[in-house]
């Protein structure tokens, strides 16, 4: 699967990128701000589009106002859904999602993975994630043996 | 590209996150194939918190009603298909399933429920609904297999005897029983005598008669929770009287079902569940209503 990440290399100037680095150079969170501790962990090359929406909502997510924290779910899934995020990408900002333990990003995309598995056959599934099969050939034959509709076309 | 040597595989991805996908899809998709992808998204799959919970209620058998027992027909593809998803969901359970609900019009047969009974022997809550396929025999021996059973939803069988017997032997924290059916003085005795530490019955949209449902009051002692909500309840007394039916529960009745922590009724012309009950006589006929309408109980914890 040749699968290029779509990382822009050279730095980006983006005015939200002053938040990242307030809370990277404080270990208190300010009690003026709504930056959680999340966001001092910096997110991976994901594309300039797909951080600027990751820190939003990071930022918003840790928002004591109900609404803002549902507005911001809705966005993200929306972008999820309108856009194209490359299946490395992906796993990246999963990753990202699980280490930060920033529950509500982490099932947004968890969501946008589970859409790409439905409705798909094994080949198809390895094929989407690059994955590959590390069942030895007895081992394949063994769960061939216990289901083999499994296998059907 | 230095790129691939930071990026991991999605082989590589942590139990957890492959489990939170998983939550995400359906019992089809997550028994057909998903498991077979390579041997961490195996691992994944087999994950308890995926199985505590096996619901097929969003399965039904296609079938036919026919005019002699068992009164219905399910075609092979359709069995087929059942026995395909129970293979696999037990399979990758391991030993996990607390809580295992069919629907109400999937006609599980007795080899089925044996070989479901027999792998998930930690079973605490079951929903069989249509027992149209099942013999008494393929019901004891399932019983026999699930002795941490505390909770079960059945239809109403002619005779009950045998099978609270089973219950009473094999199920020693067996406390809440929903019957889908009417309820007579047979049946009361039957529980009183066989599972006499019932804490939550309930009965609703259903025929109950008045001696029945006084001796519930009366004899089994440690209820807690009795649901009657729309049930036609029947006065049925001595041979040359006629039957009659009660409109509204007298006095010496909510007396003693006052010391329920809760008592259940609702006798209501207006109430469409009361309605549909009269209509139907007694036994209704759920496959006419909404899908899903038979999943409800005002008893929370009996509610799909």
């Amino acid at each position: 699967m040749a699968e290029f990440n779509e990382t822009d290399q050279t730095p980006t100037v983006d005015p939200k990128t002053p938040n990242l680095g307030d809370s990277t150079t404080s270990s208190q969170p300010k009690p003026e701000q709504i930056t959680t501790i999340d966001v001092a962990v910096p997110i991976p090359d994901v594309g300039p589009q797909l951080q600027v929406v990751v820190e939003e909502f990071i930022l918003k997510s840790g928002s004591d106002d109900e609404e803002v924290r549902t507005a911001a779910t809705n966005e993200l899934r929306d972008f999820i859904e309108h856009e194209e995020i490359g299946i490395t990408t992906l796993l990246v900002v999963v990753k990202y999602a699980h280490e930060v333990k920033n529950v509500d990003l982490l099932d947004a995309f968890c969501e946008r993975v589970a859409d790409l598995i439905k409705d798909k056959k094994v080949v198809e599934v390895r094929e989407i994630f690059g994955i590959v099969n590390d069942f030895t050939p007895g081992e394949e034959q063994a769960l061939r043996y216990e289901h083999p509709w499994a296998f059907e076309d | 590209m230095e790129e691939e040597a930071i990026i991991r595989k999605w082989e590589d991805l942590d139990i957890d996150v492959l489990v939170k996908i998983y939550q995400k899809i359906d019992i089809f998709d997550l028994t057909s194939g998903v498991a077979e992808i390579c041997k961490t998204w195996h691992h994944a799959a087999c994950d308890p918190m995926l199985w505590h919970t096996l619901d097929l209620s969003v399965m039904s058998s296609n079938y036919i009603r026919t005019p002699l027992e068992p009164y219905v027909y399910v075609d092979g593809p359709s069995d087929e298909k059942l026995t395909k998803i129970l293979k696999i969901s037990l399979n990758l359970s391991r030993g996990s399933i607390k809580t295992l609900i069919f629907n109400i019009n999937l006609y599980v047969h007795d080899e089925q429920l044996t070989y479901t009974a027999e792998r998930c022997p930690n079973l605490k809550r079951l929903v069989l609904p249509a027992w149209n396929r099942i013999k008494k025999t393929g019901i004891c021996k399932a019983i026999k297999m699930w002795k941490d059973l505390e909770s079960l939803t059945m239809p109403s069988i002619e005779t009950p005897l045998y099978f609270m017997e089973e219950v009473s032997k094999n199920c020693k924290n067996f406390s809440e029983l929903k019957i889908m059916g009417p309820c007579d003085i047979f049946l009361v005795n039957t529980l009183i005598r066989c599972v006499p530490n019932l804490k939550v019955l309930s009965l609703r949209c259903s025929v109950v008669y008045l001696d029945a449902l006084i001796l519930i009051l009366d004899g089994l002692k440690k209820l807690n929770v009795l649901n009657i909500s729309h049930c036609i309840i029947v006065d049925a007394p001595p041979p040359d009287a006629t039957i009659k039916v009660v409109t509204k529960l007298d006095d010496s009745v909510l007396e003693k079902g006052s010391r329920l922590s809760e008592f259940l009724t609702c006798m209501d012309d207006e109430c469409i569940m009361c309605q549909r009950t009269r209509a139907d006589e007694g036994l209704l006929r759920w496959y006419r209503y909404e899908q899903g309408l038979w999943k409800q109980d005002e008893v929370k914890s009996l509610a799909v």
